[in-house]
């Protein structure tokens, strides 16, 4: 690989200026990759951060949620817990049973990030949400061989850096101009709905196999089914059931749409 | 009504914060000393489609306040807004139109009905 221009003298030392050619095209890929959900990501932050301008929190209480918590569905679960006033550790474990399925998706971030150092493992888990977990593991199903070269583990996990700066960066624009424009949007638009629309346009894409959709049915159904129960633990069961369907339909390997060779992707 | 003060809502956005740290980092943390057998992988490929698709479903199928399946009713403009989402997106593959479709449905039943 070449290496890339000399850049001015601070600017070697610091992430992407520092890296290899190969790795700042798999970041660029990852920042592109995410910029195709540009239009669902800004929608679901905008309807987060007019949630937030609109609740008992102050301009700056929100902003600094925004920027520090990063979790929509946490933030949104927290606010009306935060208006009625309610003890903070009541509200702490709200946010983290919400965020339950981070959980899930950290065995996965796990099998494949074991390898760095604890704190760049930290710093990719805080930032991998929904969208950069989906996208990361849609482009490398399996988790990475042994026998990678340094050059591939190099640039998958640019490419994930890529992801999950994109995905910041849409959320906090989206998030942050929600709050600025909470004054000027009325509630009777109904904007909050244009989020839950949003999120159609990303399941669409993945029902691209029978396995697939049997997973989004079954999920759906048992979503709805459950959701009386407390701290959206219907998530939760929904995704234990989406992983259910996905044992069965590898016990079946003479469907053709889900065998090994092409499930997973 | 009891209100948290300011001291209070700090310690609260950061302890969120650190909740965000805790669970996406969950198993991260254990490093290279354990090995996910493929098996586990395999299993939860579908994970992050079933957690949007549970996020999206109830506000879709049934009614805004709604707690339990009986409350599911045909009239209400979202199934109808979701639906049109829907086969716009399956149809233009793009998603600000789907938007504004989806909110033009949604917009005109929310008097109709």
């Amino acid at each position: 690989m070449p290496k890339p221009p000399k850049a001015p003298l601070i600017l070697c030392h610091l992430p992407y200026f520092a890296w290899q050619r190969d790795e700042q095209l798999a970041f660029q890929d990852g920042l592109r990759t995410m910029s195709k959900s540009m239009v669902t990501i800004f929608t679901w932050a905008l309807v987060t951060g007019l949630a937030m301008g609109k609740s008992t929190l102050t301009l700056w209480q929100a902003v600094s949620m925004s920027l520090l918590v990063f979790a929509g569905t946490a933030q949104l679960a927290a606010l009306p817990l935060i208006a009625l006033g309610l003890p903070i550790w009541t509200i702490l474990i709200t946010a983290f049973v919400v965020n339950l399925r981070f959980v899930i998706f950290s065995i996965g971030m796990q099998a494949h990030f074991s390898s760095l150092p604890l704190w760049r493992r930290a710093t990719l888990g805080y930032f991998t949400a929904d969208f950069g977990y989906l996208m990361y593991t849609s482009r490398h199903p399996e988790a990475h061989p042994p026998e990678e070269s340094a050059a591939a583990r190099r640039s998958r996990i640019a490419f994930m850096y890529g992801l999950t700066s994109g995905n910041w960066s849409l959320w906090q624009l989206g998030s942050l101009s929600g709050i600025a424009l909470a004054g000027q949007i009325p509630q009777s638009w109904g904007l909050e709905f244009a989020g839950t629309l949003a999120l159609i346009a990303i399941v669409v894409p993945m029902l691209d196999r029978a396995a697939a959709r049997w997973a989004a049915g079954v999920a759906a159904l048992v979503a709805v089914l459950s959701m009386g129960l407390p701290f959206k633990l219907n998530i939760v069961l929904a995704i234990i059931a989406a992983i259910v369907v996905g044992i069965v339909s590898d016990r079946r390997p003479k469907d053709p749409q889900t065998n090994a060779v092409s499930a997973g992707d | 009504m009891a209100s948290l003060t300011s001291l209070e809502i700090g310690t609260l956005i950061v302890g969120m914060g650190l909740v965000t740290l805790s669970t996406r980092g969950f198993f991260m943390f254990w490093g290279d000393r354990v090995q996910t057998p493929e098996i586990i992988l395999r299993s939860i490929r579908y994970a992050p489609l079933a957690a949007i698709v549970a996020i999206v479903a109830p506000e879709i199928l049934m009614p805004d306040g709604a707690t339990e399946i009986s409350q599911f009713n045909w009239a209400i403009p979202q199934i109808w807004a979701g639906l049109a989402a829907f086969v716009a997106f399956t149809w233009l593959r793009a998603m600000l139109p789907t938007l504004i479709i989806g909110m033009l449905v949604y917009s005109a039943l929310r008097y109709w009905f």
